[in-house]
């Protein structure tokens, strides 16, 4: 029996993200917050989301990183049919492919950065990346001194916790990065350095950006509001 | 890396987990050592006497001839008269005899009247012989032999007097002090009752009574001895003579132990003297009644032991509730860890090797805890209560114990494990 995770589809392979008929209820009995028709996204693309809160931009998050199950529906990422992988496998999938970055940062506090970045290659069972070497990269790349990787991550300054939030994000290279609200906090200078420093970093992956913040829109290849991908049932067309 | 992350996390909560730490290491060290106590009681119990192979007394109790005879504890009923012994030594299957007088006491102390054969026959532990710390056997009628502890506690020397009680409370109304007795040797520790009591000739125990029933009484005296009261020459070899000189005016003994040419005579000897018509004694293999008093003893046993368990069920809960009050504040730990690809059957994982690492933790700070006990009580559990300990405490025994508190610890651990896989599996990106 063929694994279906290995099943590859010629016209999905160049895409990072492919929805068909997705729908989603936390509730069987209530009316899906998460209806999307169709919805494609390019590898190597940087996509920015926007919409109001409680439009379900969590939610289509969640359902792209696996730890929600979609009620209905095909999602593929990186051609490989995602939705229809075990939980085992989506867990795993997520840890090798995909980079996550939170609104509040989220680092481990009692950690040090080394672990922290250490936890994501483990999860990721990634043999083959030096997480020292890689570490020592992206912190420089990100413009931080290399002596925080042994400091606490609750002990960094809130811009420093940034940083170390995207380098966890891309210590294995994921070829998608999802990217929850995380300038919500932040003046419009930090806000600006961080967008800048994302950039570079995720140069290479593709990105889901994911914000109330409008003005954002203007560092990424395109820009969509969840109100046009997302239809729930009873929502004006 | 979950070891380093959990114990990172320990770390993190240190007041919490301090706290649950000193209450598991309490239960353990209380659990490790109810369990070498009870090993070293029932060692210690089980080698107050080896090498005799049989003990013959009135008829009684099997339990209560061997606690008379050889714990020193209650009451003989009855005697039995001086043939039995003679009887017994002209048995082709009886090696050696040694008859005991006992009843009377010194200060507290059970007085055991005996002859020289007690301290070249009598065995105790595996096979060991009684030693002399100081002095020797009897060497005249009016000697004595007193115990380690009985001679640390009065700080008695060779050669000094003691007078005997009648009766066995530690304050007797009738005082053999015209009969006293002087002391020939101190005995070495033996962790056995002997190092609790006065040894005297069974010839001097009839003299002393004969005197008694005479009505000659003085006070209570203990005497350091006086230059001119040293032993004279002519008493040890007069000693030589007593057998037959004083075999004949002994008319009664308590009990006898009995060596045998052959072991495997035992049952048979033993069934012959329990058949006796002419005089009824009761004989018995004293393996088998240490074994019986052991099984009886077991209940106290069973019941130090119950009441650690449940000490360490207590803790064991103290140790679920501080892991699921710790999962409320771990939400958003969790959801990271998530999303960094951790499954839920990781997290359980995590969960557990903490739980785990703390009951690791408190079993190896409970046995060096005991340990030391241990070592640092030696001197006063033998002084106070004739406990010897041997060995230590990294028995297969305290292994298995340490085993069945991880597995119990492992188990627990499954609801706030199970807790925290719930969480996961339900856990979004982001905790708000």
């Amino acid at each position: 029996m063929t694994e279906p995770a290995q099943i590859k589809n010629d016209t999905s392979a160049d895409l990072a993200v492919c929805m068909t008929g997705v729908t989603f209820a936390y509730d069987k009995s209530a009316l899906p917050v998460i209806d999307i028709e169709s919805w494609e996204l390019p590898k190597g693309r940087h996509i920015f989301i926007s919409g109001a809160s409680g439009s379900g931009k969590s939610t289509l998050l969640n359902l792209l990183t696996g730890t929600l199950q979609a009620s209905s529906g095909n999602i593929e990422l990186l051609g490989k049919p995602f939705s229809k992988l075990s939980a085992r496998r989506k867990d795993a999938f997520r840890a090798q492919n995909i980079g996550v970055v939170f609104q509040q940062f989220n680092l481990i506090g009692y950690l040090t950065v080394y672990q922290n970045l250490a936890v994501a290659a483990y999860f990721a069972k990634n043999q083959t990346v030096d997480v020292a070497a890689r570490a020592t990269t992206l912190l420089n790349k990100l413009q931080l001194p290399t002596d925080v990787l042994h400091k606490r991550a609750d002990l960094l300054s809130v811009g420093q916790q940034q940083r170390v939030a995207i380098a966890r994000a891309l210590i294995n290279e994921p070829s998608l990065v999802i990217v929850d609200e995380p300038t919500s906090a932040l003046d419009a200078d930090a806000r600006d350095k961080f967008m800048q420093l994302l950039l570079e970093a995720t140069a290479h992956s593709a990105v889901i950006f994911v914000s109330h913040d409008k003005s954002l829109a203007q560092y990424f290849d395109e820009q969509t509001d969840m109100s046009c991908l997302n239809r729930p049932s009873g929502s004006p067309v | 890396m979950i070891g380093k992350i959990a114990l990172a996390s320990l770390k993190h909560r240190r007041t919490s987990v301090l706290l649950t730490l000193i209450s598991i290491v309490i239960s353990v060290s209380l659990l490790l050592g109810v369990e070498f106590i009870r090993g070293q009681v029932k060692q210690s119990f089980t080698r107050t006497v080896s090498g005799v192979d049989l003990i013959v007394g009135a008829p009684t109790g099997n339990l209560n001839l061997l606690l008379y005879s050889v714990f020193h504890m209650g009451n003989a009923t009855n005697g039995i008269s001086w043939e039995q012994v003679d009887k017994l030594k002209q048995n082709k299957l009886v090696d050696w005899v040694i008859p005991v007088s006992l009843g009377d006491s010194h200060q507290g102390y059970r007085v055991v009247g005996t002859d020289n054969r007690y301290f070249s026959h009598y065995q105790y532990g595996d096979k060991q012989s009684i030693q002399f710390a100081k002095g020797g056997p009897f060497t005249t009628k009016r000697s004595a032999v007193v115990g380690s502890q009985v001679a640390e506690a009065l700080d008695y020397q060779v050669g000094d007097e003691i007078v005997i009680a009648h009766g066995l409370g530690n304050v007797s109304f009738k005082q053999h002090d015209d009969h006293p007795f002087r002391v020939s040797g101190i005995l070495s520790p033996t962790g056995t009752p002997i190092d609790k009591a006065v040894h005297v000739t069974l010839q001097g125990v009839e003299m002393m009574h004969e005197n008694a029933r005479r009505g000659t009484s003085r006070s209570m005296r203990i005497q350091k001895p006086e230059p001119e009261a040293a032993l004279s020459a002519e008493e040890p070899e007069h000693a030589h003579h007593e057998d037959k000189h004083e075999a004949a005016q002994l008319t009664q003994v308590t009990a006898i132990f009995v060596g045998l040419t052959s072991r495997a005579a035992a049952l048979q000897l033993q069934y012959q003297l329990n058949q006796n018509n002419e005089e009824p004694v009761l004989a018995i293999l004293p393996g088998m009644a240490l074994s019986q008093l052991w099984q009886l003893m077991g209940g106290i046993e069973k019941l130090l032991l119950g009441i650690s368990v449940l000490i360490l069920v207590a803790s064991l809960i103290g140790l679920i509730t501080m892991l699921l009050a710790s999962m409320r504040e771990r939400r958003h730990e969790i959801a990271v860890l998530r999303a960094m690809g951790a499954g839920p059957v990781a997290i359980l994982w995590l969960v557990q090797t903490e739980a785990l690492l703390l009951a690791l933790g408190a079993c190896l700070i409970a046995l060096g805890l005991d340990s030391l006990l241990f070592v640092g009580l030696k001197d006063f559990l033998s002084t106070k209560f004739g406990l010897f300990i041997t060995g230590n405490l990294l028995t297969v025994n305290s292994g298995v114990i340490i085993i069945c508190v991880l597995a119990a610890t492992w188990l627990c651990s499954f609801v706030p494990a199970l807790a925290a896989y719930r969480q996961a599996l339900h856990a979004g990106l982001s905790q708000r």
